[in-house]
Order: C-alpha cells, then sequence, then structure tokens
C-alpha cells in the first residue's frame, strides 16, 4: 500500500487505487441492485465458529462437524453453516498414509442438502441438547438463526416445508419480532456470542442466551423439543453489560451466566447473568436478571478477558491482559468481599481469542487458540501445566475437540481453512508432539483475495 | 442484511480498509528475544579464554567482602530457560548483554534444548576436574539434556558437544543436585516418583544406575499451630500490638490421593531433600548420603495443604539484640497463593514440623503469610552482611545515617514472594537494622541510631512494611452521618455538625475490645469515638458505612406463595437474614427484643396488572413527601436456607394485606431484605461482616451470643457495636430518632505500604512472574516475568529494579 501525505488530499497512487477497487467491485457484479455472489458450495470463507455434534448414544463418535463460515471480506451474499461428515473425514485422513494431509476439497465430507446459506458475520454457535438444530446469531441481519438437522443424515433445513439447504428463510431468522408481551424487545443487532443450556424441569426445551457487544443480552426460549415447527421465542433483553461483551460462559453449579468484556477499562471485572424461570405456562414471564459483577483483582491487570470456561467449582478466565489462562476457584472466598479467587495463571501466546474444555484420556485439558501468536495451547486443567504448543496455524480461532477421536478441530481464520490436530498423544502415554494431521481446505492469505 | 445491503457494505468496506492502510506509517518493531522464560540457573565463566570456558561457580565471588566486582576475566552468567521456543537463552549478567548465538539468523538465537523445558540444574565445581555441566528436564519430549556448560559460549561455527538426552517416559517438573554434585535428581510427578541419576565424571548422567525412588502417600495431620516465644520483632507504636495465639489445627486438604512433586530443596544443614507436594498436603524428606544419594523417606511436614514451592531459611536469632542464630524456618507456598510456615529449629522434638501461628485470630489465616494477590513462587535472601555475630556496620558509627538503614534497605534474611498481579513482595525473617530504626519518634528512647520513621513495624513472618512510618492506622478526616445524601462531620467529641442527626458516643477504652484494637478517631487525647484494628497486617484500609435500616440482601426473582416469600435457592442464612424468630437470640444490651428484618419489594408492576387490577398502582406510587416510591415492606418472621421467608399477614405499616400485594405481583419481582431498627455496617472490600448460623435449616445465632459482640454486621444506637474491624457507638436521642437510609461513614487508612517490587510498567501484555532466585555473588534479585518475557535484575541494598533483560 502507497503512503498518502499527512493532511493533504490523496495523492495520484492513492487515488488509483480507490478507482480500482470500485472498478474491481463493479466488475464482481457487485450492482447495488442485484443479488450478489452465491457462496462456493464446500468453500470455507474465513471460517469462524466450529462445533461438534452431540454423539447419537453415549460413547459413540460424533458423526458430524459444523463449521460457520462468516463471509468476512463479504464476497458473497452471504456466509454458511456447513455439517461435514467426521467419518468420512477420517477415512480422507486415514488415506494420506500418515503424513500431514492437504484434503483440499471440504466438499468431499460434505453431501447434497449439508450445507445452507446464512447471513453473515457470525456471533457465534450453538447445537440445542438433541443435536437437532444449530443456532447462530448474525451481525449481518441482527437475528438469531435456527437451522434444523437430521441427526442421521446431517441435512441441514432452514427453509419452509423443511426442504435442505439453501438460504435461510424469515422464519428462520428470528429477535426482530415482538413477544406476546408487552415488553416491545427486539434482539440487538451485534451478537459476539450464543449460548445454549436445557430448560430444567417442569420445562421442556432448551434456553438460548445471545451476547451483544453493546453489553445487552437476550434471552430465547426454544421448545418444547418434540415439536415440529417451533421457533425459538425471544423472552427478555437485558442491558447494562459491559460493553464489547464477547465472552460466555454457564456455570452450572450456581445456575448463573457469566460474561467477559474485551474492554480495556479500568475496572477488570465479570458480570453474571441469571434467568428468572417464572410460570411455564406464560414463558414471557421469565427474564434476565443482572447477578452482580465480582472483581478479577489480583493480575495485571485483568482487563480484555475473551471467552471463559467452567468445570465444576473452577472458572477458566481466558485474558489477554496477561496473556493467560486465569483458573478461579469458586469453591473459596478470595481475598476481599467480591474479589475473584485465583488458584493460577498460566501464561499463553499473544492474541489468545478461545478457550474450550475437553476430557482425553481421562484428563481435562484446556485448549487455547493464540490468534496473533499463531499456535494452540493445551493445557493441563487439573495442573495448569502446559501440555504441548501446537504450532503451524495462520489465525487460529475456534476450537472443538472430538474426545471419543481425540482430535481438535482449529478454525483458522486469516487462512479459510480448518485445521485438525491430533490428541492421541495425550492419551497412550507418548512423548510425541502434538501435531496438525490436516488441513481441510485450501489455505487463501488474504491479499489474495479481490 | 439483504442483498444489495451487502453490496453496499462491500464497497464501503473495501474503500475504507484501502484508505486506512495508505494512511498508516510503518512500525518498526525490535525483535523480542525471550519467549516464556522460565527456570534459571547461574554459571561462571571465564571470558580471557577463547571460547569462554565455565568454571567453579566459587571463582565468580567478589575481590574484596561487601563488594560485587568479580576477578578480572570471570563473568557471571545466566542461562534461562524459553519455554516455548525450547531453548536456553545467556544472558551476560557484567556486560547485561543476551548472547546471539548466532548472528546470521535474523533475531536471537539460542541453545536448542528439548521442548518445554521446565527446569535446569549447574553444577557449582565442587569436584577437581569434572566439568561444570547444566541439566535441562523437558516436560515436552519428557527427557533430560545434559550439557557441558562451556558450550553455551560456544561459536555458532563450532561443532557443539553432543549433549545426551536421557529419556524418563514421563514429564518432569523439577530438577536438584545433590550437595556434593554426585547425583541428579528428577521429580517425575505423573508417576509419583523422584528419579535418582549417578553423575559420571564426564558429567553425564548414568543411566545405567538410575533408580526411581517412589513417594509415599501417607498424610499425617498437621499440628495446631503455636506462636513462637519469644517473638522476633519490633514495634514503636502508642499501644502494642497483640501477638499471635494459638489456632486450631488446619484440616489437612489433599487434590488427589497419589504424590505429584513438583518443587525440590535441598535442605544442606540436614542433609536432605525436601520435596513439594502438589496434590498431598505435606512435603516429603529424604536424607541424603554421600554413596547412595537419598536414603529412605523420612516422615513428611504436615502442612495441611498442597505445596507447590519452597524455600529454606538459615539460621537466624530469636530476637532483634540476638547474636545466637538458633531458629530456621521453611516456606512453603500453597495452592492458594498463601505461604504456611513451619518452624525447623528443633526436628527432633517435632518430626512432622511445627506449624507456627503467625497472626492474631481476626487475621485471615493465622498459619498463613497471605498478599494482595496469590504469590506463584519463593526464594530466600540472605544478604552478605547477615551474620548476626557481627556488628551491624548500618547501626553504628560514621554509617549511622537515616537513608543507610531504612525499609527499602535489606540487610539480613527475607523471604521473596512473585505475586500474579505482577510484583514482588518481601518478607521480614532478620532485619539486621531493626534495632536502628523507630529513632524519630516511638523508640527514640531505646535506640541511639538516626532514622527516619517514628512508627515502626517489623514481625518475623510478616510482609515487609516499605515506607517510614509517622502515623499509625486510623480514621482519615473525620466521620460523617448523612441524612438526605447531606453529609454533616462529627466533631471530636463525637457531635455531629447538625442536631438533625445522632452522634458518636465515647468507648472507654480500645484495647479490650479486640486484638490490636487501636483509637481511630480523633488521633488526639480525646476519648475514642472510633477504635480500630491497629495491627498494620491485620487491618484493612477501606470504607465503612453503617446504614440505618440498610439493605442486607438483593434478590432479583422472589415470588409470593401463601405466607411465604420464595426466592429459588438463596441461602438466606448465609446471606445474614433474621427472621423474628431468629432474633430473638441477639443479644444487643438494649430493653425488648431485637426486631427482625423486612422484606421490600423493588420491583416493577407486571405489565398487565394495572388492567386487570388498577387499585395495584397505588404499591408503586411516589411519596408526595419524601418523593420516593413507597414502601412495600412485610415483617420477616423466619428465613431460611431454601430460599424461604415467612412474611407476616400484612405490610409493616398496615396499609395492605399480603394477599393483595400478592395478587398485584403474580409473577417473580425484585426485592431487599433490609434491617429493622438497627444500623447495617458494611465495608467496601469486607462486606457485610456475619456471625450466624442455621441450624435445621432456620436462620438462628448462635447461643449464647457474646454480649454486644457477634452481632455481626447489625449496630444498634445507644450500645456499642464491635466487630473483629472497628468499633463506634452511634446515640440516638428520643427526640430526633434515626430514619432509614441514614448512614454513618468513616474511611480506615494510614495503613503503610508494603514494600514491593512491580514489575508491570512497560509492559504491554501483563506481567506473569514465575521465578525467583537471589544470586548471592551480586547481593541482587533476579524475577522471571514469562508475561513481559523479561528477566528484571532488581537491587535488594535500596530496592528498585535495575534492569530488564528481553
Amino acid at each position: 500500500m502507497m503512503k498518502a501525505r499527512r493532511g493533504s488530499a490523496l495523492s495520484a497512487p492513492t487515488a488509483l487505487l480507490a478507482a480500482s477497487l470500485l472498478s474491481g467491485g463493479l466488475l464482481t457484479g457487485c450492482f447495488l441492485d442485484t443479488s450478489g455472489v452465491e457462496p462456493k458450495s464446500g468453500e470455507f470463507n474465513f471460517p469462524t465458529s466450529i462445533a461438534i455434534a452431540p454423539p447419537r448414544a453415549p460413547g459413540e463418535a460424533p458423526a458430524f462437524l459444523y463449521v460457520v463460515n462468516s463471509n468476512f471480506d463479504l464476497r458473497y451474499n452471504g456466509g454458511t453453516v456447513m455439517a461435514l461428515d467426521l467419518e468420512a473425514l477420517e477415512a480422507g485422513i486415514a488415506g494420506c498414509g500418515g503424513g500431514p494431509c492437504q484434503l483440499h476439497t471440504p466438499s468431499r465430507f460434505l453431501a447434497a442438502g449439508h450445507e445452507v446459506v446464512t447471513g453473515s458475520y457470525a456471533g457465534g454457535m450453538a447445537v440445542s441438547t438433541d443435536g437437532t438444530r444449530l443456532y447462530a446469531p448474525f451481525r449481518s441481519d441482527g437475528t438469531l438463526t435456527f437451522i434444523d438437522v437430521d441427526p442421521v443424515t446431517g441435512e441441514l433445513s432452514c427453509q419452509a416445508g423443511g426442504a435442505k439447504g439453501g438460504h435461510c428463510d424469515d422464519f428462520h431468522r428470528r429477535g426482530d419480532e415482538t413477544v406476546a408481551s408487552q415488553r416491545g424487545e427486539s434482539m440487538p443487532g451485534d451478537p459476539s456470542r450464543v449460548l445454549l443450556r436445557p430448560l430444567p424441569a417442569p420445562w421442556d426445551g432448551d434456553f438460548l442466551v445471545v451476547l451483544d457487544r453493546s453489553g445487552k443480552a437476550s434471552l430465547f426460549f426454544d421448545g418444547p423439543a418434540s415439536a415440529a415447527n417451533v421457533a425459538p421465542k425471544l423472552i427478555d433483553v437485558v442491558d447494562g453489560l459491559p460493553a464489547n461483551a464477547v465472552g460466555l460462559a454457564y456455570d452450572a453449579v450456581e445456575g448463573i451466566t457469566y460474561v467477559s468484556s474485551a474492554n480495556t477499562s479500568p475496572t477488570a471485572r465479570l458480570a453474571r447473568l441469571g434467568v428468572a424461570l417464572d410460570d411455564p405456562t406464560v414463558p414471557e414471564r421469565s427474564y434476565l436478571f443482572r447477578a452482580g459483577e465480582p472483581r478479577l483483582t489480583g493480575l495485571d491487570d485483568g482487563l480484555d478477558v475473551r471467552d471463559l470456561a467452567f468445570s465444576g467449582n473452577s472458572l477458566y478466565v481466558l485474558s489477554r491482559r496477561p496473556q493467560a489462562v486465569v483458573t478461579i476457584d469458586l469453591a473459596r472466598a478470595g481475598l476481599s468481599s467480591g474479589d475473584l479467587p485465583i488458584d493460577r495463571v498460566t501464561g499463553v501466546d499473544y492474541g489468545a481469542s478461545r478457550l474450550a474444555l475437553a476430557t482425553i484420556g481421562g484428563r481435562q485439558f484446556l485448549f487455547v487458540t493464540c490468534y496473533d501468536g499463531r499456535s494452540l495451547f493445551v493445557i493441563d486443567a487439573q495442573t495448569g501445566a502446559v501440555a504441548d504448543v501446537v504450532r503451524g496455524f495462520s489465525g487460529p480461532f475456534e476450537v472443538a475437540v472430538d474426545e471419543v477421536r481425540e482430535r481438535a478441530f482449529v478454525t483458522d481464520f486469516r487462512s479459510s481453512v480448518v485445521r485438525v490436530v491430533d490428541l492421541a498423544p495425550l492419551s497412550n502415554g507418548t512423548s510425541d508432539p502434538l501435531s496438525i494431521i490436516a488441513t481441510i481446505g485450501i489455505p487463501r492469505a488474504p491479499s489474495e483475495l479481490n | 442484511m439483504s442483498d444489495a445491503g451487502t453490496c453496499r457494505a462491500a464497497l464501503l468496506a473495501a474503500l475504507a480498509v484501502g484508505s486506512a492502510a495508505c494512511s498508516q506509517t510503518a512500525v518498526v518493531t525490535t525483535p523480542q528475544s525471550f519467549d516464556r522464560p522460565g527456570g534459571t540457573s547461574l554459571v561462571c565463566f571465564d571470558v580471557t579464554a577463547s571460547p569462554p570456558v565455565a568454571v567453579p561457580l566459587a571463582r565468580c565471588a567478589p575481590t574484596e567482602p561487601g563488594s560485587s566486582t568479580l576477578p578480572a576475566g570471570l563473568d557471571l552468567h545466566a542461562l534461562v530457560l524459553q519455554s516455548r521456543r525450547g531453548e536456553i537463552a545467556v544472558v551476560e549478567l557484567r556486560t547485561n548483554t543476551i548472547l546471539d548465538t548466532n548472528k546470521t539468523i535474523p533475531g536471537y538465537t539460542f541453545i536448542e534444548a528439548g521442548a518445554l523445558p521446565v527446569d535446569l540444574v549447574s553444577t557449582r565445581g565442587l569436584t577437581a576436574g569434572a566439568p561444570i555441566t547444566t541439566y535441562v528436564a523437558n516436560a515436552g519430549t519428557e527427557d533430560v539434556w545434559v550439557f557441558a556448560a562451556s558450550a553455551f559460549r560456544a561459536p555458532a561455527t563450532t561443532a557443539r558437544a553432543e549433549s545426551q538426552q536421557e529419556p524418563l517416559g514421563a514429564a518432569p517438573s523439577a530438577v536438584a543436585l545433590t550437595p556434593d554434585e554426585r547425583f541428579l535428581i528428577v521429580a517425575l510427578p505423573t508417576l509419583g516418583v523422584l528419579r535418582q541419576f549417578p553423575i559420571l565424571a564426564d558429567g553425564h548422567l548414568d543411566h545405567a544406575s538410575a533408580r526411581d525412588i517412589p513417594l509415599a502417600a501417607d498424610v499425617p495431620e498437621p499440628l495446631a499451630p503455636e506462636p513462637e516465644t519469644p517473638l522476633y520483632h519490633r514495634e514503636c507504636t502508642t499501644a502494642a500490638l497483640a501477638l499471635p495465639t494459638s489456632a486450631p489445627a488446619r484440616e489437612a486438604r489433599s487434590d488427589g490421593t497419589a504424590p505429584y512433586p513438583v518443587a525440590l530443596l535441598i535442605d544442606e544443614e540436614a542433609h536432605e531433600l525436601l520435596v513439594g507436594d502438589a496434590a498431598l498436603p505435606i512435603v516429603h524428606r529424604f536424607g541424603i548420603d554421600a554413596l547412595a544419594g537419598l536414603g529412605a523417606e523420612a516422615p513428611p511436614l504436615a502442612i495441611g495443604t498442597p505445596v507447590h514451592d519452597l524455600a529454606l531459611t538459615p539460621r537466624v536469632p530469636s530476637t532483634v539484640d540476638g547474636t545466637v542464630a538458633d531458629r530456621r524456618y521453611l516456606y512453603a507456598l500453597d495452592d492458594t497463593g498463601a505461604v504456611a510456615v513451619m518452624d525447623l529449629s528443633d526436628s527432633a522434638a517435632f518430626p512432622n514440623g511445627q506449624p507456627l501461628s503467625i497472626e492474631i485470630p481476626t487475621a485471615r489465616a493465622q498459619d498463613r503469610i497471605t498478599f494482595a494477590a496469590p504469590a506463584t513462587s519463593l526464594t530466600m535472601i540472605a544478604s552478605r552482611d547477615y551474620d548476626p555475630a557481627s556488628p551491624n556496620p548500618f547501626c553504628v558509627g560514621e554509617n549511622l545515617t537515616p537513608e543507610s538503614n531504612g525499609p527499602a534497605r535489606l540487610h539480613g534474611v527475607f523471604l521473596v514472594a512473585s505475586l500474579t498481579d505482577g510484583t514482588v513482595r518481601f518478607v521480614d525473617v532478620y532485619d539486621r537494622d531493626a534495632a536502628c530504626r523507630g529513632s524519630a519518634g516511638l523508640c527514640s528512647e531505646t535506640t541511639t541510631a538516626a532514622s527516619n520513621d517514628s512508627v515502626v513495624y517489623i514481625r518475623r513472618h510478616r510482609p515487609r512494611i516499605g515506607v517510614t512510618v509517622s502515623t499509625e492506622v486510623g480514621v482519615i478526616g473525620s466521620p460523617t452521618l448523612s441524612v438526605a445524601a447531606v453529609p454533616y462531620a462529627i466533631g471530636e467529641d463525637g457531635q455531629a455538625a447538625s442536631s438533625s442527626v445522632p452522634d458518636l458516643a465515647p468507648l472507654t477504652d480500645c484495647a479490650p475490645l479486640g486484638p490490636s484494637f487501636v483509637q481511630a478517631y480523633p488521633r488526639t487525647d480525646a476519648a475514642a469515638l472510633v477504635c480500630a484494628v491497629g495491627d498494620p497486617w491485620a487491618a484493612t484500609q477501606e470504607r465503612w458505612v453503617a446504614t440505618y435500616e440498610g439493605t442486607i440482601f438483593s434478590g432479583a426473582a422472589g415470588r409470593f406463595d401463601g405466607p411465604s416469600f420464595i426466592a429459588g435457592e438463596t441461602d438466606f442464612c448465609r446471606a445474614g437474614v433474621l427472621g423474628t424468630v431468629g432474633a430473638a437470640g441477639l443479644v444487643t444490651g438494649l430493653p425488648g427484643v431485637a426486631q427482625g428484618d423486612q422484606l421490600v419489594l423493588t420491583g416493577d408492576l407486571p405489565p398487565g396488572t394495572l388492567h386487570s387490577h388498577p387499585d395495584c398502582a397505588s404499591l408503586v406510587a411516589t411519596d408526595p413527601a419524601t418523593t420516593a416510591r413507597v414502601v412495600v415492606a412485610f415483617e420477616v418472621v423466619d428465613a431460611d436456607a431454601a430460599g424461604v421467608l415467612t412474611i407476616g399477614p400484612t405490610t409493616l405499616d398496615g396499609a395492605y394485606t399480603r394477599d393483595f400485594v400478592a395478587t398485584c405481583f403474580p409473577e417473580l419481582v425484585t426485592f431487599d431484605v433490609r434491617s429493622r431498627g438497627s444500623w447495617v455496617v458494611r465495608g467496601a472490600y469486607s462486606g457485610l461482616v456475619r456471625a450466624q448460623a442455621s441450624a435445621l435449616g432456620s436462620c438462628r445465632v448462635p447461643t449464647p451470643a457474646p454480649e454486644n459482640v457477634g452481632l455481626g454486621f447489625r449496630a444498634y444506637s445507644n450500645t456499642p457495636f464491635v466487630s473483629r474491624a472497628l468499633a463506634f457507638q452511634i446515640t440516638e436521642d428520643p427526640a430526633v430518632p434515626a430514619t432509614r437510609g441514614m448512614t454513618l461513614t468513616l474511611d480506615l487508612g494510614g495503613l503503610p505500604a508494603g514494600l514491593g517490587i512491580d514489575l508491570t510498567p512497560g509492559s504491554l501484555s501483563g506481567s506473569i512472574p514465575v521465578e525467583l532466585f537471589y544470586s548471592s555473588v551480586e547481593n541482587k534479585l533476579y524475577a522471571v516475568d514469562a508475561g513481559r518475557a523479561a528477566l528484571a535484575r532488581i537491587s535488594i541494598d535500596n530496592v528498585s529494579t535495575e534492569r530488564f533483560f528481553q
């Protein structure tokens, strides 16, 4: 890029650049009155969210890997959600004969009807408890999109009549309708994360909390699970959370949701959200409420928290200041009233982004993506010791772990691929390092995008 | 977003990206050298040789006592593990240079070690002719790499001597050398063993003769902590501070059932190896034999909690003026970041160690040193001039200056701890200058030395005070009593500046009210109006607010259910709520029975209620007299730990029945529980001090409740309020009764800051200190900061950071 002198009009080279960009946009067919370019089937385009389908039976290997493509560069008229066949993927990896595997065509693992077109800029993804529905909020339309999943075949449907594949219709985008009660609320338009939990008895179904960067959160109910043609319903919207809210996790012990912020504001705190469940026959009476802001003191400096995860009474905080996983023991009191009790601080690499918890070989591990450090840290959750650091990424963002097959799937946002890490050394007693054994998709550097 | 909208956004985004990129200036980055630094080791090099060779560490001794100048041609080097890249960085400490082993490669190139190195140790050259050897334990490759230390200064073009790579079969956590350097000990936590390797003449490990030493899993119960007598301390205060008392034995807590060794420490006096266990609440002990290495495991030290790090003192005197060094201590960093203290002075009498009580009963933990943040590592400083048998050169003669013996001058023995907040803190063990301090004020009769401090707090096993102190703990400014948000100062005679608010009554004497209680206000000879803990280590600097009929608990979701009000699974007893039944157990010193708390609705009416029940509007109306919302409050008859409040049949003012209110609020509603007829006392950091217990699920006070004490956070007018932090008495004139919302505010302060080093300034990504080590040769302290990726050198002669290597 050529530099323009400060305070001057655009220099000739810069004007030429602007003109070429404009003409490039025209050449790509971006007329204001056209429907835009359809996403290419089976192509990753800035993948962000990733999740493993729940197993169909206890102990059974999961069948599908869900990937949300954000369409970050807006080259297409929408992002996509894919359901990749994990068995076929394993067969593909095995066919590489042991060396690093380049699986250039993700469509090999995508059967017909396993991909739908959605909005752009996804703010996370959640899978329903029974695996029959996916949820993803999108910033492009400011709604929560739900996609029905056939747990046997993996086919995705977000159109009327259950048609597989294609574009999600308006019925499958929720959040801008007024609820039956007189609250008159609508879902805020900059979603960053989504969390799903089953509703307790006598309720039937799930509830979702959609976090918004503006410091708001939305509560949806979806269910009963067995009813067809039931859409998630927006119940309540609460504000007053920290701005730039990006981390969301549920404390199953206390029944409270924790929220973190990427803000570097003066106060290092986490926010807590509670769900007040009223009469199941009148779901609109339920609501979200703020339940305090415990302090994250005793760190340098505890601001900019990107992700959270719970395991029993342990809260794992992924912080960028310091660049570390901070383990909090909620079973004991903090040093002062309102402080979170820190157990230990385990340093990670630059750009800590997402945190996942999984059990491999009977031990619980934390998987931490470090976007700027281009690495994946694997940390023993009980001891805080770094078990391994996996390198070879361009821009790792989110990670999902197949505990049965002992694989970690990482969205490599910067190169628009999904990397597969073999986790077997964590359980087989060898000192072999963890490594990337497969790359799905063709790595594309952002500079190549025209 | 529509498809057309997508296109518009794309064009705008493209233009924005283009213009932004064109206006950015190039950023020149300085390549950083360290990358997740960790364990360290010191090696002495003869730099006159080409290439420099490693020589016995003792040769890097100062040429003169008390000097830091090394003999010519000898330089001390620090080896610093770089765990992310699996390398060893070499830092030449005299020239402050990080050595790049290969300048043809951009950036710093260090010595390759195995994957995820976690610890290293170097021989000191005790055996004549034996090469100086460095052993690096790698958790990633699960092995130990053996280096001839001279190889660290060999040029890149020279073929480096092939290092031995000894497989371990499990990830190590720590390494140590026996005092005679005949054996290398490696801790293997996942196996629960120590592996001992004999060291061959060439420094290599004798693989064939290696043996595993299992660690025992027996966990003895720790003894009850006892205070030391005599206690090493020097305090110059207006009133004597309370001494530590005996404490109940700590219930041992494990984090697993199998041993998990993580820390190794050589006790040279006892010829033992001490092993910190991160799973079991003990420190293992092994005798060391010159021929066989580790012997059978001795009875462990019962710490009570898992241990992550260890530090051991040399022998020190038991009193400030003592000249016989007859005491020694073990400090064990536990898994909460606090430090246990074990008296090892007489190991025969206490084979499992004698835990020490080091704090007064109102402290957070009597048997632990606690800091403002959890500690991450420990080390010990024994400065060169600490010999107690020799006269202190800093307290006599021409060295008699205030600057020579201030709190930042560390002459003696001190424990050092790094904390998660990026600071390094110091704990007094033996301060050679203690007798010199305090001449400017309260100890002027006991010392002829000159110092700047008039108030002195020095006590063994307590964080060191880092400033010269001229005033003691007390109220900052004056207390105020507010009504309708208008504050009125309380004068030194206890009278408020307005007759419309209560006053403070004098307290007879502070000392009997609690351990280390001193007069906090006024700071004159007038009668005490506020007493507070004067112990700077036990006190907390915070604002205290007492609110008449203030809020005890705020709930977000409660509902009416017949005679009850149910709030999910809220433990009201733990929250401090008392109903009328439970409050009957309170001993207030006042006539009559104390009132139970009140339930106050704070939520809005449900949207549909006004349509169906328009008369409910009065419940949320505004009181024209106060312009505040009317208060809908019910007596709390009883409360329990399952979230159930039994409430009265009508509101407290009798205006509404419970059934009517329940009809108006059929849904979940937010609420407060407030006290009645009492002041709720809350500290900004301490919160509410609770003293209630639940019996059979219902909230009751302990019986018998001590008179006027143990009420927790409730203060009653015309009777002294005494908590473990402060005491006062609000005097209420019946003609001017207290009203809801009145607040008494006072700020307790004057706490002297602890001595510490802040590693955070200039750190862009946050400091994470992970290791400390003391260089006795240089009399310097080093801190490894993994977050900042740096090695900090700290002067202890006038505590300050000298330099960062990064």
